[in-house]
């Protein structure tokens, strides 16, 4: 069951108790609807009816016959609130029949000129259903009455409160169209009509406003049986009014597509949509940024912690350090200790190895009286020979001593050899000494006459000081 | 949900109208909050002071471990270095200026020698032995080491007065006794013969400062 709430927001769940009067609205026979079509209702009476091309010419569609047992939907009725009704606004139909609308009333004026305003309020009065409620219970099936006397087609349920509504009788005549051009005209022969046939609004024929007008008023006119059933099967876009609209799914049990809600609700819905999606978008960049943060952090505190564990092993090694520090200082001084003890013995000075050199390079009848030795390698040599020659030759062997005399320089040249007594102090020869002390000669000996001579050498560098013979 | 202020069209219509460049607006103003206030300056942080420090850590940790090889190799040399060996070398170039105790190896090793001393003084003074070079690469080691091995050699200048040098041989002798003598002596002269049987001389030693 569909229920269509035209209302607006702001009239929905106001509703007065003491105002609202329900209506059971019941559709009307075929065979009614043309003698109420015919019948002549001069005067005002006129007006309040809703001629026959207000409403364009139904969609036909392939009739079937009802099943036994199975209702139609199309006696389902329509419970309407007459407030409520004065309430709904033309705006609330939605807006792809609104153009449709348009063509319609664009047709229809020409046809009423006079009443057409008033006629036309009393059709937007009907062109707002009072949805009926799903938790009540359906209404039952209102049966055709045969008579045609009787001008008014509804029966009240209630007859003080409820009558009769032009809108009501404007969906009834819909639904008459719809049955008159969908079915062969015949006449039916009993007092009773068979139901109408299930309305399929997606076979149904669409007529455009021109056309509508003139099929309404060929129907006023005589009816003319319908072609083929192919020909209301095709797919034309209806024409309809707001009051079709309103009329079409209810009455004939459709799913229409119809949104009812108002643009302005859409329109809202819509950008709470977009709210929320930029929500989503913010959320999802600030979760991306979040995550960056938080890699950042993890890497921050791997970092804090390597540089934790590193200082821990930088104080293990420290105190390994510590614990090798005396071995290290012992190591250090030896260390220094050997290379300096090296430096002093590679300076050290071998006064042997130059009395050694001179035992070696000294004639056995020279005697050396005095050697006076410095440690740059300045040596001055005094000596006595037998002679002059043998003093001259004794010279000779030092002056080609080189390999530890570098230079030499005759300080006294040798002299002729004179006697001396034996207390002089001047040394003597002797076969077995190289030095001859005076303390050694013995007193009173008649000494031997000498030839003394004195020599400086410089020795050759780092003589004395290289331990090598 | 109910927000007064959405319930405005222009709103609606803004919304509607501007939804892409809203939602670029909003993600560059979330990610410019996010980087300006949280993610540049935890970096900068990670760059300037974690990683920096790090860096600097580690490097003073290889160093440590670097050196710390080193002293087990020195460790394990020294270790291998006969005792009296380094007895000796420490009798040869003592650490530190003990007069008493240089007095008494002077008078033992004259009275060893046969030549009596009759005079000992001593002259202390800085030893010019050492370069000027060696002194730098000593100090340099002793900067990278951290560890002073020792100071600088200075020499002592002992004037001693012997007797019995009498002979030839006995001086030869004698100058023998004082080239193996423990401490390092040298002689920076000689004058021979001498003209009494007392021989003076002035000898030169040497030791390692404390500092």
């Amino acid at each position: 069951m569909s229920s269509i709430n035209f209302l607006p927001d702001d009239e929905k769940g106001r509703e007065k108790p003491e105002k609202k009067v329900r209506t059971i609205e019941y559709t009307q026979p075929e065979e009614s609807v043309k003698q109420q079509k015919k019948s002549s209702h001069g005067g005002v009476l006129s007006i309040f009816k809703r001629s026959s091309n207000d409403f364009p010419k139904a969609p036909t569609m392939p009739t079937l016959p009802p099943k036994p047992g199975v209702k139609s939907q199309i006696q389902e009725p329509i419970v309407k609130s007459h407030n409520d009704i004065k309430k709904v606004e033309s705006k609330t139909v939605i807006a792809y029949q609104k153009k449709e609308t348009k063509k319609k009333d664009v047709g229809t004026k020409e046809k009423k000129p006079i009443f057409g305003w008033l006629t036309k309020m009393f059709s937007r009065s009907a062109k707002a259903p009072v949805a009926h409620p799903a938790h009540l219970p359906p209404v039952p099936q209102k049966p055709y009455i045969e008579s045609r006397d009787k001008k008014s087609e509804t029966v009240q349920s209630e007859p003080s409160v409820t009558r009769m509504s032009t809108g009501k009788k404007d969906m009834e005549d819909f639904g008459q169209k719809v049955i008159q051009e969908s079915t062969p005209k015949v006449p039916t022969p009993s007092g009773l009509s068979q139901p109408p046939p299930r309305f399929n609004p997606f076979t149904t024929e669409p007529t455009k406003p021109k056309d509508v007008a003139q099929v309404s008023q060929e129907s006023t006119k005589a009816p003319q049986p319908v072609e083929s059933a192919q020909e209301a099967l095709e797919p034309k876009e209806p024409e309809m009014t707001e009051a079709q609209v309103d009329l079409r799914p209810r009455a004939l049990g459709m799913s229409f597509d119809v949104n009812l809600v108002p643009d302005e609700m859409v329109q809202r819905k819509r950008t709470m949509s977009r709210l929320a999606l930029l929500g989503v978008v913010v959320l999802i960049t600030a979760f991306v940024c979040v995550v960056w943060y938080g890699i950042l952090a993890f890497y921050k505190t791997n970092v804090s912690s390597n540089v934790v564990s590193v200082q821990d092993e930088t104080s293990r090694v420290q105190q390994q350090i510590d614990a090798l520090t005396p071995v290290q200082r012992d190591a250090l001084v030896l260390q220094k200790r050997t290379e300096e003890i090296q430096k002093l013995l590679d300076s050290q000075i071998h006064w042997t190895k130059l009395f050694g050199a001179l035992e070696k390079y000294t004639m056995k009848n020279v005697t050396l009286s005095k050697v006076t030795a410095q440690a740059d390698g300045q040596v001055v040599i005094q000596g006595q020979a037998p002679d002059v020659a043998v003093a001259f030759e004794q010279i000779a062997v030092f002056q080609s001593a080189t390999d530890f005399i570098q230079s030499l320089s005759i300080l006294t040249t040798p002299s002729i050899p004179v006697t001396s007594s034996s207390n002089s102090t001047s040394t003597t020869s002797s076969s077995d000494s190289l030095f001859v002390f005076p303390s050694e000669n013995a007193p009173g000996e008649t000494l031997a006459p000498k030839s003394i001579f004195s020599v400086q050498v410089q020795l050759v560098a780092d003589y004395l000081i290289s331990a090598r013979e | 949900m109910n927000i007064p202020f959405v319930k405005k069209n222009e709103l609606y219509n803004f919304v509607e109208k501007n939804f892409t460049y809203l939602a670029v607006g909003l993600v560059i103003i979330v990610i410019f909050f996010f980087t300006y206030f949280l993610i540049v300056p935890t970096w900068k942080e990670i760059r300037d002071v974690s990683v920096l420090e790090l860096q600097q850590k580690q490097t003073r940790l290889t160093e440590m471990q670097k050196f710390l090889s080193q002293l087990k190799t020195m460790r394990d040399t020294y270790a291998e270095i006969d005792y009296n060996d380094i007895q000796r070398l420490e009798t040869v170039l003592p650490k530190g200026f003990d007069k008493q105790q240089l007095f008494l190896q002077i008078q033992q090793f004259a009275e060893q020698s046969g030549f009596p001393a009759t005079s000992i003084t001593f002259n202390e003074k800085l030893a010019a032995t050492t370069s000027s070079t060696s002194r730098r690469n000593s100090q340099s080691a002793q900067q990278a080491t951290g560890v002073v091995a020792g100071g600088e050699v200075q020499e002592v200048t002992i004037n001693i007065t012997v007797q019995g040098v009498a002979t030839y041989d006995s001086f030869k002798q004698f100058l023998t006794s004082i080239e193996g003598f423990g401490p390092i002596l040298t002689l920076s002269s000689i004058d021979y013969p001498v003209s009494s049987s007392a021989f003076s001389m002035s000898l030169t030693t040497y030791y390692l400062s404390e500092s």
